[in-house]
C-alpha cells in the first residue's frame, strides 16, 4: 500500500496540470450536486426548526370560503388567533392595488415568532378597528404614506404603520399583492364578507407544551371533528405544502446537477484515456519491471480515485456552503429564514460518494486499456497491442451503465425517472460522440481541399492519436446542450405565455361580482373602452359523495395528505358554472352535453374527472349552503387552459342552480394602455369587486418561472464550466506532445505567433464542433420537450445558438491557449535534446 | 569429515538458466505473415555471457523479448530457470520478470517522472526489498551518479541515463540480465565506459548476461556469441 501511495505521489508530482484539471472538473460537478442536496436539506431543516413561527402557533385549522365550525371544548381555552384572509382591492385617490388582507381577531398575534413593524411599536398600540398596517410596497404603488387613508371595501382606514416582516408569510414564491393587516372587526365593516367572497378562514392555537404525539393526536382529532373540508396542520408537520413543493422540485434539480457530474465523468474518462495514451511507454516499462496488469490497473485506478477524492472534497465543501451563499446573494430565490442552522452530513456524503464513484467507474473502460499495452513495447514501439479481455470490457461497460442508473436513482428515488434519464443521457452522449467523430473526419478531409495550411493543420490535429478530441468535444457539447436547452425552453415558454395574451386572453378578471352589479359593471367597462365584457355565474359547492361514497371515506382511502392533489380535488371549494353551451375553448371528449332528460347533468373536465375518479354515469353529490344536490356525469371535456378565459372543472346544465346563491365572474378586454385605468375605476366604483390584471398574473408567473429557470440554468452552467475545464484539461493532458511539436516547429523556423495561431485554430475547431453539437442537441431537446411534453410550437432561435457557439469557441480558445503557454515559451533545444 | 567444496563445484552440473527450443515468432502485417524468428535453439548457462549479434531486422531483439517474457513465441518453448513461459499467465510472467530478470535497453527506458534514485529504487520496492534505499544509494555511487541521484532523466546526459538504467537493472540482483543494444545510443567512448560498467556489475552480481548487439567489439568480450540472420541462427562461436 505504501508503495502504491509513493507511486501515486510520484505520478501526481509529474503531471500537476493534469491533476489540477481533473480535480477542477470534479470539484465543479460535485459542488453542483452537493448544492442541490444541501439546499434541500437546509430548507427541510429550516422548515422544521422554524415550524412554529411559520405556522404562527402550534396547531392550525383553515377552511376556504366558509367560516370554521366551532372548535372542540378542550381547545377553546387555549390562546388562539383567528384569521380571515382574502385578496381584494385597496384604493387611494383613484389608484388601486390588489392586496392580500389578513384580518386578525386578537392582538395577541403572533402566537409564535415576531412581527416586525415600523414604527417599532407593539401591535396593540398601532392596530385598531380604524387602522391598517401595510407592506411598504403598497405605499409606493398607491403613492401614500403612513398616516394617509386607504379605502378597503366600503370604508377608509388610516395607515398606522408598515409590516416589515411577518412570521407566518403565506407562500414564499407566489403572492397576489402586498400585505395589509387589519382587525376582524375592521374587515367586517368593509362589506367584503358577502356571499361568494373567497375568504380563507383560519385559526391558530398555541400549545407549546404539547409533545409531538399529543399534538399530532389532537390535530387528527380536530381534523376528524371539523370534517374533510377543513385542513388541519400541526407544527410537527412543518409546512407540509412547502416541503412537498421542495421535495417535488428537488429530484429534477438533482438531475440537472447530476448532468454536471456526468459531463465531468465523460471528461475525466477522456483525460484518463489521453493520459494513458501518453504513458504507454511508462506502462510498458513498469510491466517490464514486473508489474502485472492487475497491479497497474490498481495503481492507475488508485490515481483516479485519489484525484476523485480530492476533487469531490473540494466540491463538497463549496456545495455545503452554497445554501448560505445563495440566501445571501439571491434572497428572492432562497429566503434566509427558510434555512436551518445545522449541517446535514448524509446528503453531502451521498453527493460526495457519487462524485468519487461515478467518474471512477466511467474511467474503467479507459483504464482497462492497460491490458493492451505489450511489455515488448520497450523493445519495439510498433509492438502489437495485446487483446483486451472481453469479460473485463463488458464488466466495465456494465459498471458505467449501473453507475449512471444508480446515480440517477439516488437523485430522484424513482426507478422509472432514473431509467428514462439514463437512457436519454446515454443516447444524447452517443449521438454527440458519433456526430463529433463524423465532423472531425470531415474536417480532416479538408487536407485535400485548397485551404490555407494553418486551417488544415488545425483540422488534422483533431484526429491525432491521444488528442482526446472526441471525448472533450462530447463533454463540452453536453454542457452546452444543458445550458442552451434551458435557455431555449424558457424562451419558448416566455414567448408562448406572452403571445397567448394579446390574441385570446381577457385583460381583466373581475371576481366576486354580485349578480345585480354586472349590468352596471359592463356598462362602465364599455364606456371606458372595453372591447368585450362577459360574465358567467359561479356557485360554490362542496363535494360530499361520489357514487354514494362520502368524501370523508374517499379521502381516508387515498394515500397522501391534505396537500396532495388526490385529496385536494375532493375537499376543495368547488366552483361550478352553468350554461346551455360550452365555452369555445372546451371540447367534448366523451358523452353528450345535456342529453339525459330527467337527470341533473354535469360535464367534468377530463383530467379533473380522472383525479376525482369519476367517469360517465358517476353521480356527484354536492352541498350548496346546506342544500344537497346530485348531478350525473354525462360528458367529459378538455379545456384549453392557456387561453386564460374563464373556465371551470365542473359545468352543470342550465335550469338547476339559477336560483341558488351565486356570484359572477367577469372578463373584460381592453387596450393594454387602459388596463390600469379600468382597474382603478372599477375598484373605485365597486369596492367589493376584486380586479385581477391577467398581464400582471402572467408576469408574476413568469417571474416565478424565471426564478426556477435561473436555478436550473445556474446548475446547468456548472455542466458548461465542467465541459470547458475538460477541454482545457484534454489540451493540457497532451502538453508533452504539444511542447515537442512546438519545439520542432520553432526549430524549423515557425514563429511563436504562428504556432499560437495553429493552436488557436485547433482549439476553435474543437470549441466550434462542441458548440455546434451542443446547439443542435439543445435545439433537439427543446423541440422534443416543447412538442411532446408542453405541446407548444417552437422555432429555432438562431441568435441564441450563434451566441452559444461563439462563447464556447472563445472559451475553448482562451482556456486552451492558457493551458499551452509552456509549449509556446519553452526553449526548443532543451526539449529536442530529450529522448522521445 | 568435511567435504571439499572445490570438488563439489567441479562436480555439480551447471544449470541452464535460459533454454529456447525451436522457437519461432511470426507477426501479422496486414494480410501477410512475417516470420521474424525461425526455429531458434539456444541454451544459456548460469553466469554465462552470451552475445547475440546480427543486422537490424535479423530477429535478435525479438529473441531477447521472448527470453525476457515480454513477448510470446508462436512456436517452440522458452524456459527460464526451469519455468516454461508458455504455461504462465500474464501475472506469473510479470512476477518472473520482477524476480529473475533485469533489462537494459538501447534508449534507456527510464521513467521520466521519477528521479534517477527513484528509478533505481522502484524494482526494489516492487520486490519488497527491506534495505532498498541503502542498496539504491550504493548502486548509484558505484555507477558514479551519487551526486546526481535526485536529477530527473531529462536532466541527465545519455551516458548518465544508461548508467541509471544499469543500476536499475542490477538493483534487484536478477539471475539473468538482458541487454538490448546497451551502447547503441552512445558515442564510442561513452559506450565503452557503459560496457565496462555493465560487465563489472555483472561479475559483481554473478548474473547471467545476454546482450543483443550489432557491435562486434561487445561480442568479442562475451563467453559465446551467435549470429542471427533473417530469424535464423547462422553462426555460433566462442570468444
Amino acid at each position: 500500500m505504501k508503495l502504491y501511495l509513493r507511486m501515486l505521489w510520484r505520478e501526481l508530482r509529474g503531471a500537476p496540470v493534469r491533476a489540477l484539471f481533473f480535480v477542477s472538473c470534479l470539484s465543479i460537478a460535485v459542488a453542483a450536486l452537493v448544492t442541490v442536496a444541501t439546499v434541500a436539506s437546509a430548507v427541510e431543516q429550516g422548515l422544521r426548526a422554524h415550524a412554529r413561527e411559520l405556522l404562527g402557533g402550534d396547531l392550525s385549522a383553515e377552511s376556504r370560503s366558509r367560516p370554521l365550525p366551532a372548535l372542540p371544548a378542550e381547545l377553546k381555552d387555549r390562546p388562539r388567533v383567528g384569521f380571515a384572509m382574502l385578496s381584494t382591492m385597496v384604493r387611494s385617490a383613484g389608484r388601486s392595488r390588489l392586496s392580500e388582507l389578513k384580518a386578525i381577531d386578537s392582538l395577541a398575534y403572533p402566537l409564535a415568532g415576531a412581527l416586525e413593524l415600523s414604527p417599532a411599536q407593539p401591535l396593540r398600540s398601532l392596530l385598531n378597528d380604524d387602522t391598517v398596517l401595510v407592506a411598504r410596497e403598497l405605499l409606493a404603488e398607491l403613492s401614500v404614506e403612513v398616516g394617509d387613508t386607504v379605502e378597503i371595501g366600503s370604508r377608509g382606514f388610516r395607515i398606522a404603520g408598515i409590516v416589515v416582516r411577518e412570521p407566518d408569510p403565506r407562500g414564499f414564491t407566489f403572492t397576489l399583492g402586498p400585505r395589509v393587516l387589519m382587525t376582524r372587526n375592521a374587515l367586517a365593516q368593509t362589506g367584503l364578507l358577502t356571499f361568494g367572497s373567497r375568504v380563507l378562514y383560519k385559526v391558530v392555537i398555541a400549545a407549546p407544551e404539547l409533545a409531538e404525539s399529543r399534538l399530532s393526536a389532537l390535530a387528527k382529532q380536530l381534523g376528524e371533528s371539523l370534517g374533510p373540508h377543513v385542513s388541519v396542520e400541526s407544527r410537527y408537520e412543518a409546512q407540509p405544502a412547502l416541503r412537498a413543493s421542495f421535495q417535488r422540485v428537488q429530484p429534477y434539480l438533482g438531475l440537472v446537477a447530476l448532468l454536471s457530474l456526468l459531463v465531468a465523468s465523460v471528461g475525466v474518462a477522456q483525460i484518463v484515456s489521453a493520459w494513458l495514451a501518453q504513458t504507454v511507454k511508462d506502462t510498458a516499462i513498469l510491466r517490464c519491471l514486473g508489474m502485472s496488469p492487475r497491479e497497474l490497473l490498481a495503481l492507475y485506478l488508485g490515481h483516479v480515485l485519489v484525484l476523485g477524492l480530492i476533487g469531490s472534497s473540494i466540491g463538497a465543501l463549496l456545495g455545503a456552503l452554497a445554501p448560505w451563499a445563495i440566501a445571501r446573494t439571491q434572497p428572492a430565490m432562497l429566503p434566509a429564514e427558510l434555512l436551518g442552522s445545522g449541517f446535514a452530513l448524509l446528503p453531502v456524503l451521498r453527493a460526495f460518494a457519487l462524485g468519487v464513484l461515478v467518474p471512477v467507474l466511467f474511467s474503467l473502460p479507459a483504464l482497462l486499456s492497460i491490458h493492451t499495452v505489450p511489455p515488448g513495447r520497450v523493445l519495439r514501439t510498433d509492438a502489437e497491442p495485446l487483446p483486451m479481455p472481453r469479460r473485463l470490457q463488458g464488466a466495465a461497460l456494465a459498471a458505467c451503465a449501473l453507475a449512471l442508473l444508480g446515480a440517477a436513482y439516488l437523485q430522484t428515488e424513482r426507478w422509472d425517472v432514473a431509467a428514462i434519464f439514463s437512457a436519454g443521457f446515454a443516447a444524447l452522449a452517443a449521438v454527440l460522440a458519433l456526430s463529433a467523430r463524423a465532423l472531425v473526419r470531415a474536417l480532416a478531409g479538408l487536407r485535400s481541399a485548397r485551404l490555407p495550411a494553418w486551417l488544415w493543420h488545425g483540422a488534422a490535429a483533431l484526429q491525432r492519436p491521444g488528442s482526446a478530441a472526441i471525448g472533450s468535444m462530447v463533454a463540452l457539447g453536453l454542457g452546452t446542450t444543458v445550458v442552451l436547452s434551458m435557455q431555449l425552453l424558457q424562451d419558448t415558454l416566455d414567448r408562448d405565455l406572452a403571445a397567448a395574451l394579446p390574441r385570446d386572453a381577457p385583460s381583466l378578471f373581475l371576481l366576486d361580482v354580485q349578480p345585480d352589479q354586472w349590468r352596471a359593471v359592463e356598462q362602465l367597462a364599455r364606456e371606458l373602452g372595453a372591447t368585450s365584457a362577459d360574465s358567467v355565474p359561479v356557485a360554490m359547492v362542496r363535494l360530499t359523495a361520489i357514487d354514494g361514497a362520502t368524501v370523508d371515506k374517499l379521502v381516508k382511502a387515498r394515500p397522501g395528505n391534505p396537500n396532495t392533489r388526490a385529496h385536494w380535488v375532493l375537499t376543495r371549494e368547488q366552483r361550478v358554472t352553468w350554461g346551455a353551451t360550452l365555452p369555445h375553448d372546451n371540447r367534448l371528449l366523451e358523452g353528450a352535453l345535456w342529453s339525459r332528460p330527467g337527470v341533473d347533468e354535469v360535464s367534468v373536465e377530463a383530467n379533473f374527472a380522472r383525479d376525482l375518479g369519476v367517469k360517465l354515469g358517476s353521480v356527484l353529490d354536492f352541498d350548496l349552503q346546506g342544500v344537497p344536490l346530485s348531478f350525473t356525469v354525462t360528458s367529459l371535456r378538455s379545456v384549453e387552459w392557456r387561453s386564460f378565459s374563464a373556465n371551470f372543472f365542473l359545468v352543470v346544465e342550465p335550469g338547476v342552480l339559477e336560483r341558488a346563491p351565486h356570484v359572477r365572474l367577469g372578463t373584460l378586454r381592453i387596450a393594454q394602455r387602459d388596463e390600469r385605468m379600468l382597474q382603478d375605476r372599477i375598484a373605485g366604483t365597486f369596492p367589493n369587486i376584486t380586479v385581477l390584471r391577467v398581464r400582471d398574473l402572467v408576469e408574476r408567473a413568469l417571474e416565478v418561472l424565471q426564478q426556477a429557470a435561473l436555478a436550473v440554468r445556474v446548475l446547468g452552467g456548472f455542466a458548461l464550466v465542467t465541459g470547458i475545464a475538460i477541454l482545457v484539461g484534454a489540451v493540457a493532458a497532451s502538453g508533452t506532445r504539444r511542447v515537442r511539436e512546438a519545439a520542432v516547429l520553432r526549430a524549423l523556423g515557425v514563429r511563436r505567433g504562428q504556432i499560437a495561431r495553429l493552436l488557436a485554430v485547433e482549439l476553435a475547431l474543437r470549441g466550434g464542433v462542441a458548440g455546434l453539437l451542443g446547439a443542435a442537441g439543445a435545439y433537439g431537446l427543446t423541440y422534443a420537450c416543447s412538442r411532446f411534453v408542453l405541446e407548444l410550437e417552437t422555432r429555432p432561435d438562431w441568435l441564441a445558438c450563434a451566441i452559444a457557439l461563439a462563447v464556447v469557441m472563445a472559451l475553448a480558445v482562451v482556456g486552451g491557449l492558457l493551458a499551452s503557454v509552456r509549449a509556446l515559451v519553452v526553449s526548443p533545444i532543451s526539449v529536442l535534446r530529450r529522448p522521445l | 569429515m568435511t567435504a571439499n567444496p572445490r570438488a563439489i563445484a567441479i562436480e555439480a552440473p551447471v544449470r541452464e538458466l535460459v533454454v529456447c527450443e525451436q522457437v519461432s515468432r511470426r507477426l501479422r502485417s496486414g494480410s501477410a505473415t512475417l516470420t521474424v524468428l525461425d526455429r531458434v535453439d539456444l541454451r544459456v548457462k548460469e553466469r554465462e555471457f552470451v552475445a547475440i549479434v546480427g543486422h537490424s531486422g535479423s530477429g535478435k531483439s525479438t529473441l531477447l523479448g521472448l527470453m525476457g517474457a515480454l513477448d510470446e513465441a508462436s512456436e517452440g518453448r522458452v524456459v527460464i530457470d526451469g519455468v516454461a513461459l508458455g504455461s504462465l499467465d500474464e501475472s506469473a510472467r510479470a512476477r518472473l520478470r520482477r524476480e529473475k530478470l533485469g533489462f537494459v535497453f538501447q534508449d534507456f527506458q527510464l521513467l521520466g517522472n521519477l528521479t534517477a534514485r527513484e528509478n533505481v529504487l522502484l524494482p526494489l520496492e516492487l520486490n519488497g526489498v527491506p534495505d532498498a534505499a541503502r542498496r539504491t544509494d550504493q548502486l548509484l555511487e558505484r555507477v558514479g551518479l551519487g551526486a546526481r541521484k535526485h536529477h530527473y532523466p531529462s536532466q541527465l546526459s545519455g551516458g548518465e541515463q544508461q548508467r541509471v538504467a544499469l543500476a536499475r537493472a542490477f538493483a534487484p540482483r536478477p539471475a539473468i540480465l538482458l541487454a538490448d543494444e546497451p551502447t547503441g545510443n552512445l558515442d564510442t567512448q561513452t559506450g565503452s565506459g557503459v560496457l565496462d560498467l555493465l560487465l563489472e556489475l555483472r561479475s559483481g552480481h554473478g548474473s547471467t548476461l545476454i546482450v543483443v548487439t550489432h557491435d562486434d567489439r561487445i561480442a568479442a568480450r562475451a563467453d559465446r556469441w551467435l549470429r542471427l540472420e533473417s530469424g535464423r541462427v547462422v553462426e555460433e562461436g566462442r570468444s
